[in-house]
């Protein structure tokens, strides 16, 4: 312990000794924010700066829900009650969930000249799934409300995927009003999960007073199920890139744009599909046979109802939920910047809008700026997001966001029900 | 999103799901209740009959009927003292011409030729130097090693071959032993022979025999010419005679050491008369224990015994080897006529055996030498056999019959059957007529209530040996019978005597003939009045699930009665750790009466037609459900009646495929917290 507590002690008086940047003030290079990833004004500018983020000191964490968590989740005596009728009533045909966790465990940029290059190694978690009515419908009733109904499952999903990226990145300044950047990423997948109702429904019929059982099922199913299964070191490798073009059309306004982890990953996969029409009208039962066995072995009754299919190890190339931002920035000079942006985030089966606009400001003084932010999408139309960045002893700096805060801030509605986030970096600049 | 992971702090609340599902699909056949084990037999068809049939209740074999012994011995025992040594004989030649080839220069002297010439003739006075010529004559007996005797007597035999007399001949008989004993012989004339004897008693002799010439004196006929020939000489006999010996020591040649005539009785106990008998399977043990070392021959026969058309007699050649020895004799297939002995015409086996010793290498034998001989049959067994049995009682014993009609237990009094037989079979191949007395009872399962009734019947012979076996069946009049469906019996037991008839002729045995006694009762479950409780059980094991999140249970069923009678059909759930019944689901929908579901539809030879529905639905109470999760069994209890039927005198014919479709749906509703 000792040693090791001598070496970060050696390793940061190098950096600080040896080693001379100018402070920049919008350190907010690995933060979720919806604006551009590189400064056009300073990091075209011929100055050198190294950053090294101290390691596993980075995280940026978002979630949306619809519904609101609030709508079914509470809290009572230290429990978080979930209130499945509620959550059933709160919404009308789609439930849609998401969740984006980053984590940066290593991250190092070094600007000279003209040129930014980085190098990290970062983890990615993101997980999303979409719950029909009918389907939270059938688990929260049961079937029986639904006695001679068709009840409809289509387009019910969820996917969930854990990767890890190591990346090498370069800016650069094209010329005197375009910066264009890349980060190549190489992934390796470590989860990949998903299940698809395409077209599943089902059917219980009552057949009373009738040579048939009393009730009888009736099902049609359309439905996927995959899960990779291979976690060998060298298995479940894609490739993503991040791009990023800025272009100052004035001496205050510049335009970008970006996209981020546009790539894929080559996973190796189980996958089990039912598709077919099945009827179940109960066990068929011997009284030769232990009827407990019987109904132990349920699960083979079911996979014979369901007919699964399975494929084992089957290759499967999957896009990565990518991003793309683009926006306008206003630049005053007067320690004030103002960002308009769009994004467009990559669902399973649909996009994500997200408009915001956000206002930065630097208080040069106590060398700290923050950044607000108001944004809307289809989870939430009154999402504001505070980042602060502080620069201590001209050398360490940290970013830290609240996204939703609001939210936060509103115990009644349990605010950050319809989404939120959190992010942190502790930066060494030198 | 960190207490997010901790599970125990969330909670879930206002999840009351409402299910409907297919549960269940059972069909319980008759076949599940009635199933075709001990008396309960199916047809091709699948009719239930009660059905016990054995045609061998009772079996009388050959062996049970003449028990002929297994083992008859003869032991004879013998010691050397007892022996008698046959006389020995041996014959010595003493010609001239041998004594002259001994001697060539008397006879070069004399002018005789040799080796002689058929004829030649010599000066008389030649034979006057014959004494000179022979003092004494030393010879050995051949095959006689020694003897030791208590008495017996050497006879000599001299044959006077020379062509005159012989005046005086006095001689003294020594063996090895010392003198033997002398004899005078006078006046033997040519051509004649004398007489003499020794006697030998308390004298032992050896094989080295010699003899001392004390006077000899031939005939002088002066200058006379005499004829001599090759064969002219003496000729002298040794016979040892009336030998009683205490040791000997020589060659035996076919000497009999022992040998029995007797009969081998049978001795049957209850007056059977055995004439003749084939046997398919026996043989002659033997077993010698002798002090002798000696080969000797043992000579067997039955002398009124055949085999493969001769007459038996089994020679067996043995080597004694001073321990015991032994030794088999196959006799399979021996015919034997048992008439032979005068006195008792029947049953008896006439038996001859001889012992024989027959050696060419000397043997020794002692008065303490002694051999024990022990003769026996065994493994006898009968192929034919004929005599006379009449009068004879056969004991056909008593047993018991486990009829194991254990079904009609399920049902109340006032059974109905179609058409039940109960009849008792007679099969018999002996060659003999019987008159079978006896009784039958059938006891309940009880052991009190009891029906029993009397058998008498006359069995007939065989028409021709090896023809078809005569056969009969008697059959229960069907007021008893109705008795015995009405107990119903578990067991019947049965006791019988046959009383063998004299019906002139002979009888006779084979080893294929058989008397049978079987009993069948038949019982078809066509019936017209009838009340049966069935069962049937289902075990429940590793039943766990906390009912508190049980709001609502409730069974739907179908039941698709397929059975002709109606039916109360109840689910007994019962604890058999504890053996208690805790509690009783009834269903009862639609078509029910009293609890009794309406019996199917049967045509007017009462078979199925169509069957009828029961619908309903069981709201389970919790303690029922308790009660469900607690057994360990569920008894499935049936009552199948009669009672509601339309047409009370309608038969109904039960088949093992009828069946109850028992067909559950679940509807309930779980509280999940």
């Amino acid at each position: 312990m000792t040693l090791k507590r001598l070496f970060l002690y050696f390793f940061v008086f190098v950096f600080t000794q040896s080693f001379y940047g100018q402070i920049d003030y919008k350190f907010h290079h690995n933060t979720d924010l919806p604006i551009p990833n590189y400064s056009f004004n300073n990091d075209s500018s011929y100055h050198s700066f190294q950053i090294l983020q101290m390691p596993f000191l980075g995280l940026d964490f978002q979630t949306y829900s619809n519904p609101s968590l609030h709508n079914f989740l509470t809290e009572s005596n230290n429990q978080y009650v979930i209130n499945l009728n509620d959550y059933k009533e709160s919404f009308h045909t789609t439930a849609n969930h998401l969740l984006d966790i980053k984590n940066m465990f290593f991250y190092f940029s070094q600007k000279k000249d003209y040129t930014i290059k980085s190098y990290g190694f970062m983890h990615r978690l993101f997980g999303e799934f979409s719950l029909s009515n009918e389907l939270i419908a059938l688990i929260v009733d049961g079937n029986y409300p639904h006695l001679n109904q068709t009840i409809n499952l289509n387009h019910n999903y969820a996917r969930l995927y854990n990767y890890f990226a190591l990346f090498y990145g370069q800016a650069n300044r094209i010329n005197d009003q375009s910066l264009f950047a890349f980060k190549l990423k190489f992934l390796k997948g470590f989860l990949s999960f998903g299940f698809d109702t395409r077209d599943f429904n089902i059917l219980v019929s009552d057949n009373f007073e009738t040579e048939e059982n009393p009730f009888s099922s009736t099902l049609n199913t359309d439905l996927s199920y995959f899960m990779n299964s291979d976690y060998s070191i060298l298995s479940n490798l894609g490739l993503a890139v991040d791009l990023e073009f800025q272009h100052q059309l004035s001496d205050k306004l510049n335009l970008y744009t970006q996209i981020s982890d546009l790539g894929f990953i080559s996973w190796r996969e189980d996958q089990y599909t039912s598709q077919g029409s099945f009827n179940f009208d109960g066990i068929h039962y011997a009284l030769d046979e232990d009827i407990v066995t019987e109904f132990n072995n349920i699960y083979d009754t079911i996979v014979d109802i369901f007919n699964m299919r399975e494929n084992n190890n089957v290759k499967s190339i999957n896009l990565l939920p990518f991003e793309i931002d683009c926006g306008v920035n206003f630049d005053s000079h007067l320690s004030a910047e103002f960002f308009i942006n769009y994004n467009l985030k990559k669902l399973y089966n649909s996009f994500l809008h997200t408009g915001s606009i956000s206002y930065l400001y630097y208080f040069n003084t106590i060398e700290l700026s923050i950044i607000s932010n108001y944004s809307f999408n289809q989870f939430n139309y009154t999402n504001f997001t505070f980042f602060l960045h502080k620069k201590w002893n001209n050398m360490f700096h940290t970013n830290m966001y609240v996204k939703n805060i609001l939210g936060f801030f509103n115990n009644y509605d349990f605010g950050v029900g319809q989404g939120g986030g959190v992010g942190c970096e502790l930066l060494l600049s030198f | 999103m960190m207490t997010a992971c901790q599970l125990d702090q969330i909670q879930i609340e206002d999840w009351s799901p409402e299910l409907a599902t297919p549960l269940i699909n059972t069909s319980i056949t008759i076949a599940d209740l009635i199933p075709e084990e001990g008396s309960t037999q199916y047809d091709e068809s699948g009719f239930i009959s009660l059905a016990v049939k054995d045609d061998s209740v009772y079996v009388l074999t050959p062996e049970s009927l003449i028990n002929v012994p297994d083992q008859i011995g003869i032991e004879d025992e013998f010691t050397f003292s007892d022996l008698t040594i046959n006389n020995f004989v041996q014959d010595t030649i003493f010609n001239l011409e041998d004594l002259l080839l001994n001697n060539p220069d008397i006879a070069d002297l004399v002018g005789i030729e040799l080796p002689f010439p058929d004829e030649q003739e010599i000066p008389s006075t030649l034979f006057q130097f014959l004494p000179d010529l022979i003092t004494s004559i030393d010879f050995q007996l051949d095959d006689f090693i020694s003897a030791s005797f208590i008495s017996g007597q050497i006879e000599v035999e001299i044959s006077n071959n020379l062509p005159l007399s012989v005046n005086v001949f006095n001689v003294n008989l020594s063996s090895g032993f010392g003198l033997v004993g002398g004899f005078e012989i006078s006046n033997l004339s040519p051509n004649e022979t004398s007489f003499s004897t020794i006697d030998l008693t308390d004298l032992t002799v050896d094989n080295n025999l010699s003899i001392e010439i004390l006077d000899f004196e031939m005939e002088n006929l002066g200058s006379a010419m005499v004829t001599i020939t090759p064969e002219t000489g003496f000729g002298i006999s040794f016979s040892i005679t009336n030998i009683n010996v205490n040791t000997i020591n020589m060659a035996f040649e076919n000497q009999a050491i022992e040998s029995d005539t007797t009969f081998f009785d049978f001795n049957l106990e209850n007056g059977e008369q055995i004439h003749n008998l084939i046997l398919s399977n026996g043989q002659i043990n033997y077993s010698i224990e002798s002090s002798l070392i000696a080969p000797i021959t043992a000579k067997i026969s039955i002398p009124s015994g055949t085999m493969n058309n001769e007459l038996f007699e089994a020679i067996e050649y043995i080597e004694l080897n001073g321990d015991i020895v032994n030794g088999t004799i196959d006799i399979s297939g021996l015919n034997v006529d048992l008439t032979t002995d005068i006195n008792q015409p029947y049953n008896r086996v006439p038996f001859i055996f001889e012992i024989i010793i027959n050696s060419i290498e000397p043997v020794n034998l002692t008065t303490s030498d002694y051999a024990s001989i022990y003769f026996s049959f065994s493994n006898l067994q009968l192929d034919y056999l004929d005599g006379n049995f009449a009068n004879y009682d056969i004991d056909l014993g008593g047993d018991t019959v486990d009829v194991d009609l254990g079904l009609f237990d399920n049902f109340d009094s006032g059974l109905v059957l179609d058409n039940p037989t109960f009849s008792i079979s007679f099969q018999n191949s002996f060659g003999l007529e019987a008159n079978v007395v006896g009784e039958l009872v059938c006891y309940a399962q009880d052991d009190i209530n009891e029906v029993g009734f009397d058998l008498d019947e006359t069995i007939e012979a065989p028409d021709i040996l090896g023809g078809t076996p005569f056969s009969s069946t008697w059959n229960l009049p069907s007021s008893i019978l109705d008795e015995m469906i009405a107990l119903p019996p578990e067991r019947i037991e049965y006791s019988a005597i046959a009383s063998i008839l004299d019906q002139g002729d002979l009888n006779y045995i084979t080893s294929d003939s058989r008397f049978l006694l079987g009993v069948e009762i038949n019982c078809p479950l066509s019936l017209s009045a009838a009340n049966i409780r069935l069962h049937d059980t289902i075990i429940l094991n590793q039943l766990d699930y906390d009912i508190t999140q049980i709001e609502r249970l409730i069974l739907h069923y179908n039941l698709i009665n397929g059975f002709p009678l109606g039916t109360e059909f109840n689910l007994v759930l019962h604890d058999s750790i504890n053996i208690i019944n805790l509690d009783t689901i009834s269903f009862t929908g639609i078509n029910t009466a009293n609890n009794v579901i309406e019996p199917a539809i049967v045509n007017s030879d009462g078979e199925l037609i169509e069957p009828v529905l029961n619908s309903g639905f069981l709201a389970l109470s919790n303690s029922e459900i308790t009660n469900f999760l607690n057994s360990n069994k569920i008894i499935i209890d049936i009552s199948l009646s009669t009672s509601n039927s339309d047409n009370q005198d309608q038969y109904v014919k039960i088949y093992s495929h009828y069946a109850c479709d028992l067909k559950l749906g679940l509807e309930t509703k779980i509280n999940i917290e």
